[in-house]
């Protein structure tokens, strides 16, 4: 299938008004929870994902996608103005656009990020479009050793990514992969480490997990160090660049949208890693490094764009080749799974109407959030102001009744209670969530694929680590856990981290 | 060695070996196969060794971190901070009185008591503020998934029946 006749089927299905409606909805959302600190996208399509039971799949895809990619226009909108990041890619952000803020030109740093955001997205969402199918179409020759080494080398790189310790990464990634497993047998019907208990033998709900560890474990977490906020708003008076201002913010913008692209495609990768590597980027090449911290233009110009690359070009994994490469995918995997679709090579051929309408939707909504974002931005900020104490139990009481509405099972409850506690409990000893989510949902599939490759090879590994591109990439994974473990990696990994 | 033991690390590890062992325990019933036709129990067990094996690195390596120079040793080799457990238990006493509730009680009911319970877990809520929000979330959860995703759960319940 063509460019061309993609995005004629893409646009066609996007432009419908039920599915604008819900792509508004979906970035209004995003937005809006990218402004609250404390409620993130990865929580909130948790939260929706029951509702998504009973739509179907375009739209459903369309808004939760918006949710992604809105917040990271919404956390930077606090970032700048209130220098509270709302999201962890606008952290960046908020280093030189609240300096921005201070000295008045709040409205100059505002409309720098909505816009390098926006051709952002557009350069990403073209991208998308353009790179997606023939990677589908190499990834149908994939067999299941492929898919085995692809999606270990995918394991491998997102611990590596990871801010934490390499080695506890993987662990968390082990422990996904196990609990993953929990249930029937896909080949034999045998319950599997279900400990005789009957509500576990459809396994553990995805849901009711991401619920607990990212839900009601943030609202935990938020609520043992309350940070006090610094309700200096700035005021908000030109809106618009000048001329020297656009001139400098053209490269960076750029820039960072070649960095988030790059980096949003890799497992592990997404909005947050793209928007820090761009920081340094911007910082090695400037003129004016010395303004680096103190308002530079540039610093908001490049991460801005970076992390809404990054947020689309993390769905290029995850549409043309159905492995998720962070939690957010992770979760948009889960919903297509919901709607009875599997995520692979095939969706690009044999769901046409749903791949390039979702594609089609993305540059929409990134038009849409320009053209919010900016008038709006008094409203967020009204937002903000409410204090996180009349906000969380709204978060609580729609963790709890959202998993309940599962399978109207209070079993899915006590999963989610569980899994809060062991999220808190994991994050106080400082290991990641995220690794384990995505070992989570990789689980089942790469033991499928592993079973096959072994099946196919009469359980002779090594004519299986023969085969040219599995070979390749298991190389490639055991390369990078090599390096991992070189001391002096791994003190040059932590310092760049630290940065 | 037993501060490094409690550290952060060390109880991470710690706390892998356990699930590993847990896990292993549950899975060493299951049959193994061979590696061109693996069972049930061949993934999951090859998981679990190496989960306790991760653990038992995680751990070694405090250990050893007592040995370095002070000024490059990481924060994860330190004891946790201790943090209050009373936001902890409530808002997960907030979903268990839900589950617990929902059934016999109904789902207002439960509602109402489960946000009782998190709005307990923040100091700044005083009788006025608790239910305004109570009122506020219940009539918003009757609103959204009674009457707007029509979801059929018994207002009141078997209790009352």
């Amino acid at each position: 299938m063509d460019l061309l006749h993609g995005l004629y089927i893409g646009f066609g299905t996007a432009l419908s008004w039920d599915n604008l409606a819900y792509c508004f909805v979906g970035v209004l959302l995003g937005t809006w929870i990218g402004v609250l600190p404390g409620l993130g996208p990865i929580a909130t399509i948790a939260m929706l994902l029951p509702l998504t039971y009973s739509m179907p799949a375009v739209p459903a895809i369309i808004m939760l996608a918006g949710i992604y990619y809105g917040a990271q226009y919404g956390g930077s909108t606090t970032a700048i103005l209130i220098n509270l990041p709302g999201e962890p890619s606008s952290i960046v952000t908020s280093i030189d656009g609240h300096q921005m803020a201070r000295k008045g030109r709040a409205g100059v740093a505002l409309a720098t990020a909505a816009i390098g955001s926006f051709v952002a997205g557009c350069i990403a969402t073209l991208l998308l479009a353009l790179f997606s199918p023939p990677l589908a179409s190499i990834a149908l020759d994939f067999g299941p050793s492929e898919y085995f080494a692809l999606m270990t080398l995918g394991l491998i790189f997102s611990a590596t990514l990871a801010s934490g310790d390499f080695v506890k990464g993987v662990a968390m990634i082990v422990f996904g992969l196990l609990l993953g497993l929990i249930g029937e047998d896909i080949f034999g019907g045998m319950p599997r480490m279900t400990f005789g208990v009957d509500n576990l033998i459809d396994g553990l709900d995805f849901a009711a997990l991401a619920m607990g560890m990212f839900g009601l474990g943030e609202v935990i977490n938020n609520l043992d160090s309350e940070v006090p906020r610094e309700f200096l708003a700035a005021k908000i008076d030109r809106l618009m660049p000048n001329r020297d201002d656009f001139r400098r913010m053209l490269a960076p913008i750029l820039r960072g949208t070649a960095v988030g692209s790059l980096l949003g495609i890799l497992p592990g990768g997404g909005a947050t890693l793209s928007s820090f590597v761009s920081y340094t980027v911007e910082k090695k090449w400037s003129r004016y490094p010395e303004e680096f911290g103190k308002g530079a233009i540039e610093a908001v110009a490049g991460p801005e764009s970076a992390n809404n690359a990054g947020a689309q070009m993390s769905f290029v994994p995850m549409l043309t080749l159905g492995i998720p490469s962070n939690p957010v995918t992770a979760l948009l995997i889960g919903a297509l799974l919901i709607q009875g679709l599997t995520p692979g090579p095939n969706i690009v051929t044999n769901q046409p109407v749903l791949f390039w309408g979702v594609i089609a939707s993305m540059w929409i909504g990134n038009l849409m959030l320009v053209i919010l974002n900016l008038p709006l931005v008094g409203i967020w900020v009204r937002f903000v102001r409410i204090p996180y104490y009349l906000m969380y139990p709204g978060i609580v009481i729609i963790c709890i009744i959202g998993v309940y509405s599962l399978r109207n099972n209070p079993f899915d409850i006590y999963v989610m209670t569980v899994f809060g506690a062991v999220g808190y409990l994991l994050t106080r000893l400082d290991c990641e969530p995220a690794p384990f989510l995505l070992g989570f949902v990789l689980g089942p599939m790469l033991e499928v694929n592993l079973k096959r490759a072994m099946l196919l090879a009469h359980g002779n590994v090594m004519a299986m680590v023969a085969r040219p591109i599995t070979g390749v990439l298991l190389l490639v994974a055991v390369g990078l856990i090599v390096a991992q473990i070189i001391p002096a990696v791994g003190r040059y990994r932590r310092k760049a981290l630290a940065e | 060695m037993k501060t490094a033991l409690f550290s952060k690390n060390g109880l991470a590890g710690l706390f892998f070996i356990l699930v590993a062992i847990v896990f292993g325990a549950a899975a060493s019933s299951l049959p193994m196969g061979t590696f061109a036709h693996m069972g049930p129990g061949f993934f999951p067990i090859v998981l679990t060794v190496l989960l306790a094996l991760l653990g038992a690195i995680i751990i070694a390596r405090t250990l050893n971190a007592g040995a370095e120079k002070a000024d490059e040793v990481d924060e994860a080799y330190e004891a946790p901070r201790r943090a209050p457990l009373r936001p902890l238990i409530l808002i997960l006493g907030s979903a268990m009185a839900f589950a617990l509730t929902v059934q016999p009680l109904g789902f207002l009911p439960a509602t109402v008591l489960a946000i009782l319970f998190s709005v307990a877990a923040h100091r700044s809520h005083r009788i006025r503020s608790a239910v305004l929000v109570t009122v506020v979330l219940t009539v918003s959860a009757w609103a959204i998934f009674v009457v707007g995703l029509g979801v059929e759960w018994p207002l009141l319940g078997s209790w009352f029946h």
